[in-house]
């Protein structure tokens, strides 16, 4: 059982990372629209809080101690000095969540589970860090922070749209390869 | 895939990967606890510096270059600053900032990612102390990072596959196909693992 868990971890981890290489969309707030946050969502949505959050902290570390895994091939310590410090660090937390809501709404229709999960973990408390992450690096207030990730929403949104589509229709052709559902 | 390691040899590279990262994580660290500009500004020249003296006038440009992803958000710290009329906070955040990214460059430019890696695999041991199966750890990492380029790859001959049925070349369209060979993997290899001896329970 625990060689399962560690390939699963390492394989959604590596998920995120190569979700990095997708093309990202620079933005002048210094955070790129990357799909890397899809990788997140797909982690809880998928393999559930424990072991979702074990693959994103995992990715997490990896970038921090120098792997270029970021969008861009950002890696580094330095990153926590910068825009997306607190995006970053919420990855994990954002993962975990999202796996926690899916698993205790496993009553509930897969679209509305994933999606309001997704919405949770992958938008509102990813957005937590986040915030705190540019007011103490950028100096900014709370208000002109919300301002200026508010143009991430839009991209957010569709991501969530899409690890609705993906984890359902995992769940449609494999039930029992959807963690949170069995 | 992961070359971060500057072509130039520098005084750096046959210093332990472990006193360089506990050096750089300490040096970082200290930077959030420094308000004053001129001691940032005083910090960023020292670093340079250190470039310098480590690997010479080239070494010194490469770690400046590699600060071009900074560059965005410097600029938007500039304005932001500017506009407030804090510029001592501006000055400070800035070169904070480069300050940390030249710390974590200088590490990276100097040291193997193999050798991180190593360096990692071999104190994950300690995590015992935290009830963590250190093989189990150890493991993880080695599949996480074989498995990006395949991953990668797999992802490109999907994009192939895709075009071949469609003149739309649209991410989305590839990402259930790429996540069930992810989960199809997990059972391959988890598998494999086991068939092998299986992951260690924890050594005493």
């Amino acid at each position: 059982m625990i060689e399962k868990t560690s390939v699963l971890v390492a394989l959604f981890a590596a998920l995120i990372a190569v979700l990095g290489l997708v093309p990202a969309f620079p933005l002048a707030s210094g955070v790129p629209i990357t799909a890397q946050s899809l990788g997140i969502m797909l982690c809880g949505t998928i393999l559930g809080s424990r072991k979702g959050g074990l693959a994103a902290l995992l990715f997490v570390l990896l970038t921090l101690v120098g792997l270029p895994l970021l969008a861009g091939g950002r890696g580094g310590f330095g990153l926590l000095a910068g825009a997306s410090a607190g995006f970053i660090v919420g990855f994990p937390i954002a993962a975990y969540i999202t796996g926690w809501l899916m698993e205790k709404t496993k009553s509930v229709d897969i679209l509305i589970s994933v999606a309001l999960s997704s919405i949770m973990g992958g938008i509102v408390i990813l957005y937590i860090p986040g915030l705190i992450g540019m007011m103490i690096n950028a100096g900014m207030s709370l208000n002109a922070a919300i301002v200026a990730v508010s143009v991430y929403l839009p991209g957010d949104i569709l991501k969530v749209i899409l690890a609705t589509i993906v984890t359902s229709a995992i769940f449609k052709a494999r039930p029992n390869s959807v963690l949170t559902r069995t | 895939m992961f070359t971060n390691t500057s072509k130039y040899s520098t005084k750096l590279d046959g210093v332990s990967v472990q006193k360089k990262i506990v050096l750089s994580c300490i040096t970082a660290a200290i930077l959030f606890f420094i308000k004053n500009p001129l001691v940032m500004f005083f910090i960023f020249l020292v670093l340079m510096l250190i470039y310098f003296l480590a690997g010479g006038l080239k070494f010194l440009g490469l770690g400046l270059y590699h600060l071009k992803i900074t560059i965005p958000f410097v600029i938007i710290l500039a304005i932001w600053h500017l506009y407030l009329g804090n510029l001592d906070n501006g000055v400070t955040l800035i070169f904070r900032l480069i300050s940390a990214f030249l710390i974590a460059n200088l590490f990276l430019l100097t040291s193997k990612i193999h050798d991180i890696i190593l360096a990692i695999q071999k104190y994950s041991f300690y995590l015992k102390i935290f009830r963590i199966n250190p093989h189990a750890v150890s493991i993880t990492i080695g599949l996480f990072i074989r498995s990006i380029p395949i991953l990668n790859q797999r992802a490109k001959n999907l994009m192939l596959a895709q075009s071949a049925r469609s003149t739309k070349r649209s991410f989305w369209r590839i990402s259930v196909p790429l996540a069930l060979s992810i989960l199809d993997d997990a059972d391959h290899v988890s598998e494999a693992l086991r068939a092998r001896g299986g992951i260690k329970e924890r050594e005493n």
